[in-house]
């Protein structure tokens, strides 16, 4: 595991990335006290979004401001969801008359902060503000307590869909109920072979001990249900996905898409060869691949693990998901869009 | 003034910056605590909390006791974040809030705002005593500062109490199984190993009482 990081004082890291981060994508992104907002803000009269999170999950969720996906990010520091004054700012920041949904995957801290961000919004008179509390992880929590799963790498779909959602014109409470919805139909399942340091204090996060998997790994590193011997990836992808499928449950003529979310130090050679067999067990079991997606989106530094997501997707939630999206970290273009003029 | 008097907005800066000074000599065993059931750098977080919280409260033209607590309040939710931020800041604001028109907290005013600090921090993080959590040292340091306000103690006496009950608690947790928060995943891991949030309240209060005995002899 590396222990070193390139990086300056501890202390500094977060607005330090921020800064960079805005100055590499200034046509997307930009840096406002603390928060990223869209540089080109939403049209007036459309529901706002915001996020925040705990920092050290690039490109999540730094990288998903932009055009058909969230007008604030509100970044925490390292793993530590923002304090409510933050997510207060990043309410108001967010605001184009319309109301403001803020997302919360769903962690302690997260919760707390995003409840207390309400009762100060209120007290502030900033009304027409709602949450919605995101989970999908089943390695967190069995069937039948849904509610206190954590949000995970299968987020991702919550994102897409209810951005492009929110791009229509959608009211609050049907954003609301779109992010509910897709949480609903969406199950991820994690595993790592390596845990990574801390950004701050260098040591390790959980650890796994050399030649060992953890399945149901949380995205802080959280230990899952025990190591097993590291298998070869169609046996892990055979484990996995049969947890996900049962869960739901998906079944045949389910039409999904699929997300093979890199954690951090995974190959593109690996995630393929893991996704390869995703696609032969959906397709044995009559699922339909909409559209798939391989790459980091949501990261624990460089852990060396990954994560299996579906979800179930109907005709308007696929158009939705095909909707053309630009963030630094994520673009999205309609399938088979390969046009390169502008 | 005595410190039967009680302890006005001075003395209470004073105790925030020995807290500060606490915190900063045991942040790197706070982390340690944390890494067996969380990321690892709950020290790191308290001292940056706590750091804030001895810049601003020194800066204040009229500290009052609550001024003093509202500002260490705002330290833990604004800087710190998470979980603990969220906890550690409604308790203190909480205490600010029930010291709010003292000029000086006695026995009966501090059980009181340790009750009410108590109170909040279960009703938003629905732990309850057992769950490994800051709540084990704040029950009974709650209890023994309403008995010893009971007893027509002096806030020394009182404040040594409360120490010594929250530092009992917090040994407690040892042998606890967490099952709320992020720990919960790591049952196996954190058993055997005291609550980091459990210690950190021991260890304010521990400064507290410390801070305000030397205020005694002084």
């Amino acid at each position: 595991m590396r222990t070193a990081k390139l990086i300056n004082d501890p202390a500094d890291i977060v607005s330090e990335m921020l800064e960079g981060y805005a100055a590499a994508y200034p046509d997307i992104v930009r840096l406002d006290d603390g928060l990223i907002v869209r540089t080109e803000p939403k049209a007036e009269g459309k529901v706002g979004l915001v996020i925040g999170n705990g920092s050290g999950h690039e490109p999540a969720m730094i990288g998903w401001v932009g055009p058909g996906l969230f007008d604030v990010n509100v970044p925490g520091p390292i793993f530590t969801a923002p304090g409510p004054s933050k997510l207060v700012k990043g309410v108001t920041a967010a605001d184009r008359g319309a109301g403001v949904l803020i997302c919360v995957s769903h962690h302690a801290g997260d919760l707390l902060n995003a409840e207390m961000a309400l009762e100060e919004a209120a007290d502030e008179g900033i009304d027409n503000v709602e949450m919605a509390v995101l989970w999908d992880d089943v390695g967190s929590a069995p069937r039948g307590r849904e509610q206190e799963r954590r949000g995970s790498a299968g987020l991702f779909f919550v994102w897409k869909i209810l951005g492009a959602y929110a791009e229509t014109g959608a009211t609050l409470s049907e954003c609301k109920a779109m992010a509910e919805q897709v949480r609903d139909n969406t199950r991820t399942l994690s595993a790592s072979l390596t845990s990574s340091a801390h950004p701050v204090t260098r040591q390790p996060i959980g650890e796994i001990p050399d030649g060992e998997m953890i399945i149901g790994v949380g995205v802080h590193g959280e230990s899952g249900t025990g190591t097993i011997p590291v298998p070869t990836a169609d046996e892990t992808v055979d484990l996995m996905l049969e947890h996900i499928l049962d869960d739901l449950p998906y079944e045949s003529d389910d039409e999904v898409c699929v997300l093979i979310n890199n954690a951090g130090a995974l190959t593109v050679m690996e995630l393929a060869i893991l996704n390869r067999r995703t696609s032969q067990i959906l397709a044995e079991r009559d699922i339909r691949v909409h559209r798939s997606w391989l790459g980091s989106y949501a990261t624990t530094q460089d852990s060396a693990g990954f994560a299996i997501s579906l979800c179930r997707v109907d005709e308007e939630t696929k158009r939705l998901y095909d909707a053309p999206a630009v963030g630094a970290g994520v673009q999205f273009t309609p399938p088979g869009d390969s046009t390169v003029d502008q | 003034m005595s410190a039967r008097d009680g302890l006005d907005g001075e003395d209470w800066q004073r105790l925030v910056l020995a807290t500060a000074d606490a915190i900063d000599e045991q942040a790197a065993e706070l982390s340690r605590l944390d890494a067996a059931g969380g990321d690892g750098d709950h020290g790191v977080n308290v001292a940056t909390a706590m750091g804030h919280a001895r810049r601003e409260t020194t800066d204040l033209d009229d500290p009052t006791p609550a001024a003093v607590l509202s500002v260490t309040a705002r330290a833990f939710l604004d800087e710190m974040g998470g979980a603990a931020g969220a906890l550690f800041g409604s308790f203190f604001r909480a205490v600010g809030r029930s010291f709010n028109g003292h000029t000086a907290i006695d026995a009966a005013q501090l059980a009181d705002a340790l009750e009410a600090g108590t109170e909040t921090v279960i009703s938003r993080g629905k732990a309850e005593p057992g769950d490994k959590t800051m709540v084990d040292a704040l029950v009974p340091a709650a209890a023994a500062g309403r008995a010893a306000a009971e007893a027509d103690s002096s806030i020394v006496d009182a404040l040594g109490r409360i120490a010594t009950a929250a530092r009992e608690g917090a040994s407690s947790t040892s042998t606890m199984t967490p099952s709320i928060g992020r720990a919960r995943y790591s049952e196996d891991r954190s058993l055997g190993v005291q609550d980091p949030g459990a210690t950190t309240v021991a260890l304010i209060l521990e400064a507290w009482a410390a801070a305000s005995d030397d205020r005694s002899k002084s």
